[in-house]
């Protein structure tokens, strides 16, 4: 059945609706909101990237939480980097996907065409991808406290910070090299290669903050590690933002 | 330059191998429908794509609407609007969902009684909730026709615009290109197919090997141009 009428548009002349003849202007915030709004929409509709992602993630922690058995030393010692890997990898299978739907069916010509800031609609695609890693990770952790047994309150101010820190920084790179190789063709496996490298810095300060955050830190011997991941967040913001424009036109 | 609605001056453009467009000048005033003609492969698209400044030309310049295809990039965005091959729709947002991001990052409002307007007049008002996934490249078509009519742009760029529609799709089509050409809206259309185009344009331009062949009154085409 036809859910269209072929033919309602034998109308009179005079009778052709419009939209407005004016406007043009569109302010930054309002196009970033835009871009987030329709991604976090198209997604809640396909449910593509969350159903992969947290299978993913759900998965890894379990058969962890076979394998490394119950000594809560051990398990104390390897969940700083058990908890950073899961969210790496999984933040690759959401950040594959960022420019994908993008690149089809011409919508990110469109998106270019229309002059709205290149930035606003990269930072868009940034606050995302930002959530979705959030969100994978705060669920990795609640399913390590129950599986491991641990305490990852000892230092919640830390925590929060690390996660905030680690996640932008992964979602920043991640999505700068999600844009840049949109157009590729071997995109599932370029993404990782020029990625992970990338990010072996941002890495060994999360989980050495994530560390002292689940030992408490009370010698503060996290602080240089934290001040890593600001200077890496800030270059990295910094950079990624200044080249999205190029990047996008390309 | 006041009154030229566009303005080629030797305008070329390279792709890696070949010359898509070569030495393409003309002039055109009025606010006419001029159809961009030709066999594949012959620059249409190409052209097009530099109007709507997604190409850089190589060589030469012009205008559109009196702005500078180099150097009033945003200008030119704002006023034209170009219908490519791709219809740029994202497939897990319904209909009315697409035409509102597309007319919030033109900073338009569009509210749901126009929208519904504009969606009846094209024929789809029924599936305005549905994905855009689920329509049909003709369904697709009557959007992005419905996305033109809301956003009221100053010139309208059509690739192909009768390709893969039915036969009232097409009839749709000429329709909104006669509804623009009354409004002094000036339209280029490329098409291969000159039956579908000619009794709809002022203007002619022939393209052949990225050269111009012919610009001028459709009617006094010469019988050794290849349309």
């Amino acid at each position: 059945m036809l859910f269209y009428d072929p033919t309602t548009y034998f109308i009179d002349e005079d009778d052709w609706p419009m939209g407005q003849r004016t406007g043009g202007g569109v302010n930054f915030l309002h196009c970033l909101f835009a871009v987030c709004h329709k991604d976090l929409l198209s997604e809640l509709r396909k449910r593509e990237i969350v159903n992969n992602i947290l299978f993913f993630s759900v998965l890894i922690i379990f058969i962890f939480s076979f394998a490394m058995g119950t000594d809560p030393l051990l398990l104390k010692r390897l969940a700083p980097g058990l908890l950073w890997i899961v969210v790496l990898f999984s933040a690759v299978l959401s950040l594959e996907r960022s420019f994908q739907a993008e690149a089809e069916e011409g919508c990110l010509d469109r998106l270019v065409l229309y002059t709205v800031s290149h930035r606003a609609v990269f930072l868009g695609k940034m606050v995302t991808n930002f959530l979705f890693i959030v969100m994978v990770q705060v669920i990795v952790l609640f399913m390590m406290m129950i599986l491991f047994d641990l305490d990852w309150f000892q230092n919640p101010l830390l925590l929060a910070a690390v996660i905030f820190f680690g996640d932008l920084g992964i979602a920043t790179l991640g999505t700068f090299y999600s844009a840049l190789i949109t157009k590729t063709r071997a995109r599932q496996v370029m993404l990782p290669l020029l990625l992970f490298p990338m990010l072996i810095p941002l890495l060994l300060a999360s989980v050495c903050v994530t560390q002292a955050a689940l030992e408490g830190d009370v010698f503060g011997q996290s602080r240089p590690w934290l001040i890593l991941l600001l200077l890496y967040d800030t270059i990295f913001f910094a950079a990624s933002l200044m080249v999205s424009g190029p990047l996008m036109e390309a | 330059m006041a009154g030229v609605i566009l303005e080629l001056k030797n305008l070329g453009h390279r792709y890696i191998t070949h010359w898509a467009l070569a030495n393409v000048s003309l002039s055109s005033t009025a606010k006419e429908v001029i159809a961009i003609l030709g066999p594949n492969g012959c620059g249409k698209s190409t052209l097009l794509k530099i109007l709507a400044t997604r190409l850089d030309p190589t060589c030469g310049e012009g205008t559109i609407l009196g702005l500078d295809l180099k150097q009033n990039n945003l200008e030119i965005r704002t006023e034209v609007e170009w219908l490519g091959h791709e219809l740029g729709f994202y497939k897990a947002l319904t209909a009315e969902e697409n035409l509102k991001f597309s007319m919030s990052l033109c900073g338009k409002k569009a509210d749901r009684e126009t929208i519904s307007e504009v969606l009846t007049k094209m024929g789809i008002v029924k599936a305005r909730n549905k994905a855009v996934g689920l329509f049909s490249t003709g369904m697709k078509k009557r959007l992005a026709l419905a996305r033109i009519l809301l956003r009221r742009p100053n010139a309208i760029l059509l690739d192909e615009p009768h390709a893969n529609l039915d036969r009232d799709g097409k009839q749709l089509m000429n329709a909104c290109i006669i509804h623009w050409k009354k409004q002094g809206i000036p339209v280029f259309l490329a098409s291969h197919d000159h039956s579908e185009v000619l009794p709809l344009c002022d203007k002619t331009l022939v393209l052949n090997h990225g050269t111009v062949a012919y610009f001028g009154d459709p009617q006094t085409i010469p019988p050794d141009v290849i349309l």
